[in-house]
Parts: C-alpha cells; sequence; structure tokens
C-alpha cells in the first residue's frame, strides 16, 4: 500500500518502465508552474504530453524552461472552453491516456464537462474530486473529496463520493481502505442533518451493504487523525477512527477548504484528481506549486 | 468614549491585550457555570495568574477542590460559590452577569443548550436581536493576520437572516481587537456565482444588503475560496481582484461542518492557536474545551475579556 508521494513515484516510474509514457492532454497550461511539471514528468518518462491552449504562449514557456518541443505536442485553443472541448474529443476518440486540467476552473471544466454531450461521461457518471494530503503530522496518505463536482452530497452521493475514493485506494494498494464520513461533532443528533445520513451510512456499512470499504462516522476531525482522541471522546470500537484513509465531507465547500488550508499553512504535499470518467484527470489548484502538480501527473499515470 | 486600540493580530497579542486591560484597571470578572471541569479551572487559574482576570465559581464545591488538588492547580484566588445543582449554578452565574457584578459567562460541566437557555430567558434581558453565534478567531503561521471563521458552533447551516447576525456578531469581536475596516469574506469552493453551486448565489444578496444599510467600517466580497480569502498573490494567479480579497479578517462559511472541519485541520496540522467566543447576547460567553491547549484556553477567555470590554464602550452590554 502506497503510504506517501515518494513511494508513489517509485511505483509509478516501475509502471512507466514496463510500459510506456502515457499519452496526456493538458488544458490550458497558461502558466509557467504548469510547463515546469510537464517537463519534470517528460524527462522523467511518464508522459508525452499535447499542449491545448494559446499555442504561442505554450511554445514561448516550454522554450523558457528548456523542455525540448520536439517531444510536446501543440494544439492551438484560444479559449477554455474550445481547449475543453478539444481535450474531451480526443479523449472520447482514444487519443489520450489521460487528461491534466491546468488554468481552467474546476467548476467551469466541471459544467463542460456534464454539458458535453459526445459520450464522454453522462448525467450518470460518477465524477468526484479527490484531493491527496501528505503532513508529516499523519502516518498516511489524507483522501479528501468531494471538493470540487457534487457541492451538497445527498446519502446516495455521499455512497457514491467514498467508493470513488475507494477504488482510487484499491489502485494504490489498500484493498481496504477506512472511511469517515466528517462532521463538526462526533455525536449524533437529530437537529444535525449531517450527522444522521452519516450514521445511516455507517449502519450500512456495518451491515454489509457497502463493499470493500469500512465507513464509520459521523467522526469530528480530531477523531478521525488521532486514535488518542477519539478514545478520549469515548469512541472506542471504531476501524475508521485514528487511522482514516477517505474523508468524505459533507459538502464541497469543507474538502475544498481544507485542501487548500493543508498545502497553503500545513505545507503539505498534495494531489488531486478527478476520478470516475473513463481516462483519470490530474488536476492542480491555484494554491498547488509545481510539484503537487507533478504529483497530480504521476497519479495520473498510476491510475490508467 | 472610543479608546483607540492597536489592532491586535496574533493569540499573543489577544492574551496581551487583556493583561493590559487589567493594569489599567478594568480587569473582567469572569462568571462560570458548574466550575467543576477541569480545562476551565486550569484555564481561569492560569489566566488569573497571569492578571488578566477574576472568576467567581459557581458549581460543586466539593468536586471542584477535589479536581484542583488532583490536577494541582491552584484556586486560592478564585472565588468558590458551592452550587451543587448545575441548573441553580448557570442560574446564578448568569443573574451575576446580568446584575453587572460578571463580564463573562463561561460554560463549565453544564451544556450548552442550557447554558443559552438560561442566557436567553426573558427574565435576564441579555438577549439581543441578533442569534448567538460562535466566532473562532484563528491565528494561523503563514497569514499576516488573526482569521475569524464562523459559524462552527451555533447554526448548524444559517440561512441569509441567520448569515447577516453572524456576520454582525464576529464583526463585533474584530472591533473588539481593534480592527478597522473589518474585512469579510463569504465563503465559496469557487470564486464566481455558478447556478450549480448554491452556496455562491447567495453572496450577492449578502453584500447589497450590507452596502444598502451603509456599515461603516466593514467591506465585503464573496463568493471567495479560502485560498483567494488570505492571499493576495494567488487571487493575482485567479486574476481576482477586490476589497477582500487576500485580506480577510472573517471567512464567513455556509454550514457548521465547513468551519469546523478547515479549523481543525488547521489547528491540527498548521500549528494554528485559537480563540473562541460566543457573541449575539449582551455578555460574551466563553468556552474552552479540554482538547483545547493551555494557550487556547487562555486565548479564548481574553478574547471575552476584550468582547466584554468593547461591549462596555459601545454600551452594547447595558440593558436596552
Amino acid at each position: 500500500m502506497i503510504k506517501s508521494f515518494s513511494e508513489l513515484h517509485g511505483a509509478a516510474l516501475e509502471n512507466i518502465k514496463e510500459n510506456r509514457p502515457k499519452k496526456l492532454g493538458v488544458i490550458i497550461p497558461t502558466d509557467i508552474k504548469y510547463i515546469t511539471a510537464i517537463k519534470k514528468a517528460v524527462n522523467a518518462g511518464f508522459v508525452e504530453p499535447i499542449l491545448i491552449g494559446p499555442a504561442s504562449d505554450s511554445k514561448k514557456m516550454v522554450s523558457d524552461t528548456g523542455l525540448d518541443s520536439s517531444a510536446i505536442g501543440f494544439i492551438d485553443a484560444g479559449n477554455h472552453r474550445l481547449a475543453g472541448q478539444i481535450a474531451i474529443e480526443k479523449a472520447v476518440n482514444g487519443e489520450f491516456d489521460f487528461l491534466l486540467k491546468c488554468n481552467i476552473r474546476t467548476r467551469d471544466f466541471v459544467d463542460l464537462l456534464f454539458a458535453d454531450q459526445s459520450g464522454f461521461i453522462s448525467k450518470k457518471t460518477v465524477l468526484t474530486h479527490i484531493g491527496l494530503i501528505q503532513t508529516e503530522r499523519y502516518h498516511k496518505l489524507m483522501f479528501v473529496t468531494d471538493g470540487g463536482v457534487i457541492p451538497e452530497p445527498d446519502a446516495a452521493q455521499l455512497i457514491n463520493i467514498i467508493q470513488n475514493a475507494a477504488r482510487l485506494c484499491n489502485k494504490l494498494g489498500n484493498e481496504l481502505p477506512k472511511a469517515g464520513l466528517l462532521a463538526a461533532v462526533e455525536a449524533i443528533y437529530p437537529a444535525i442533518a449531517t450527522t444522521m445520513v452519516a450514521a445511516a451510512i455507517a449502519k450500512m456499512s456495518d451491515r454489509g451493504q457497502i463493499k470493500n470499504v469500512l465507513i464509520d462516522g459521523p467522526l469530528s476531525f480530531d477523531v478521525a487523525i488521532s486514535a488518542e482522541v477519539a478514545r478520549s471522546k469515548g469512541i472506542t470500537n471504531s476501524k475508521v477512527a485514528g487511522d482514516t484513509d477517505i474523508f468524505a465531507m459533507s459538502n464541497m465547500e469543507t474538502a475544498n477548504g481544507v485542501y487548500k488550508a493543508m498545502v497553503m499553512y500545513a505545507q503539505a504535499e498534495a494531489a488531486s484528481v478527478l476520478y470516475g470518467a473513463p481516462i483519470p484527470i490530474a488536476t492542480s489548484s491555484a494554491v498547488d506549486l509545481p510539484d503537487n502538480i507533478f504529483n497530480s501527473i504521476v497519479l495520473g499515470t498510476y491510475l490508467v | 468614549m472610543e479608546t483607540k486600540i492597536e489592532p491586535i493580530s496574533s493569540s499573543d497579542m489577544i492574551i496581551e491585550a487583556a493583561a493590559r486591560l487589567s493594569e489599567s484597571g478594568r480587569k473582567k470578572m469572569v462568571a462560570v457555570a458548574g466550575a467543576q471541569d477541569t480545562a476551565v479551572i486550569g484555564a481561569l487559574s492560569s489566566a488569573n495568574a497571569d492578571g488578566i482576570l477574576n472568576a467567581t465559581l459557581f458549581g460543586d464545591k466539593g468536586k471542584i477542590t477535589e479536581i484542583a488538588s488532583k490536577e494541582k492547580i491552584d484556586i486560592s484566588k478564585l472565588d468558590v460559590v458551592d452550587k451543587p445543582d448545575p441548573q441553580n449554578a448557570t442560574y446564578e452565574a448568569v443573574k451575576m452577569a446580568a446584575e453587572g457584578n460578571a463580564d463573562v459567562v463561561m460554560k463549565g460541566f453544564v451544556s450548552t443548550s442550557a447554558l443559552l437557555k438560561t442566557v436567553l430567558s426573558k427574565e435576564f434581558n441579555l438577549r439581543t436581536k441578533n442569534t448567538v453565534s460562535h466566532t473562532a478567531v484563528l491565528d494561523i503561521p503563514g497569514y499576516h493576520k488573526l482569521l475569524s471563521m464562523t459559524d462552527g458552533g451555533m447554526v448548524v447551516r444559517p440561512d441569509l437572516s441567520q448569515k447577516i447576525q453572524i456576520i454582525e456578531n464576529a464583526v463585533l469581536v474584530n472591533k473588539a481587537l481593534g480592527i478597522s475596516p473589518v474585512k469579510v469574506a463569504l465563503s465559496g469552493a469557487v470564486d464566481a456565482e455558478y447556478n450549480s453551486v448554491p452556496s455562491s448565489l447567495e453572496c450577492r444578496r449578502l453584500i447589497e444588503i450590507f452596502a444598502e444599510r451603509g456599515n461603516e467600517n466593514v467591506l465585503m466580497q464573496g463568493p471567495l475560496a479560502f485560498d483567494t480569502a488570505t492571499s493576495k498573490e494567488i487571487a493575482k494567479a485567479k486574476n481576482i481582484d477586490g476589497p477582500v480579497v487576500g485580506e480577510a479578517d472573517i471567512y464567513l462559511v455556509s454550514s457548521l461542518e465547513e468551519c469546523n472541519i478547515i479549523a481543525k485541520s488547521l489547528i491540527n496540522f498548521a500549528g494554528t492557536v485559537f480563540a473562541g467566543v460566543i457573541t449575539g447576547a449582551r455578555v460574551p460567553i466563553s468556552l474552552v474545551s479540554r482538547t483545547d491547549t493551555l494557550k487556547n484556553k487562555k486565548a479564548s477567555v481574553s478574547i471575552a475579556c476584550l468582547v466584554a470590554e468593547y461591549y462596555k464602550i459601545i454600551g452594547f452590554g447595558e440593558a436596552s
């Protein structure tokens, strides 16, 4: 089981050596930080990228970073919408192994994906945003979700969100991930709807209705990350508390805010992905510097 | 008359400012409801020793003495009033504040809802037109000022009118910290209005309401994601400008979970110290948790003292 980004890099490198560099469609890389990350990934043999965006900008940045432009494809697309549509079209045609979403707002891209009629995804596709966070103060990777697609998930959607993240954990060698449904409190209160939903889903998990993942909730953040705090609050028989892999949030603002707070102020290493589409879509947030964007790319190659 | 104080920008400054109040003869009295609580006694004893406050402990005297001796907490400088019944203890603590003999009410070993019910009961005239809400004032290493996140404790899912009141409550806390103008960021996972993101749509209405009222010294902007609210550099990269970007004093969130979980991620993983206070009544209500560090606890009781002082200055504490 992969517990850190350095382990992910190692495993992904082995994977690439046995196969071939992955074909990567890059959407609107209009900032040098994306090209810096892409350069690192190209030089390590992870990807063969095609940059979709204003081609003259892309070419200039590629040359500025000293990346060999003969190894890169360029498709000129003047605006976000066009770039997104070209990427989706080519993905449907099987021309890309995965995508990297750069300088287009996640929400705009998600709205574009769901509006698209080409059959890449449908209204029924369970697409979720998963942020991977590594901090010195936690013993493994944290999978924070959903930070970008479903603003206010209902119970059925929360289960989908957890199962999508569980599939991602499976791919990283964690066969039975532990998911916590996070809330402001660990007690269940009828007046706080999120705690009732969390408790019901946890009960479904207890009864074996949700496979391949252990789920408990509601869990407050400190109970989710610390067995000691869990014990002090009387949570003694949880299979998840203190050892949570998947941090399932009851709304998008929370997942989004935690990811950003951790990257900005906890010096956390991170990666993120829109998961559930026919091919993975590596993402990055404005808070992410080249190292995190590189992590997202490496993750993308490993999920293909 | 308003005394101008230097804007407070760290948890250390909160504690120092409360101590300075005491030095200038305006030491605050904290009345505790149900003081047989280790975290509360520890926080008050330590704050008292630092000269920050005086305290009257209403509660089970036997248990209070037992806790103090077991945990080696010196309570010799604190007044203890034996009220073993939690309801009586709560009543007496609130009454002391209502009669003007205490400046802060503090929650001990009683339920928050029972305490609030007493504070807000008609008998005491401590109720205001506003709902009560919790403001968590965060001292985040790497952010150049304090960030008040609200509401992470009281209102589960605020509607528009509750959001207005929560903002007003937090603005008073910020003014008590000498912050002016107060910059309010309205949270969103996004930085623009989207029909597909309900929380983003309410922001415009909130901004209009505050603009119509001509609230002095309050600047408001939203929706702003957490990064845009607290980093000018990131806002610039996203092409977002405005009076609040990168400078938020208050981050108003859409749900209890959002506030609580983001704050706890910062506290657990980013070395953040926080001071929390419940406002919206005519007397600030302080509460600390046993999982708080001593510094958190001291900052929390200190900020309640600063809010109490500000209420006195503006005449907010007086019954209408």
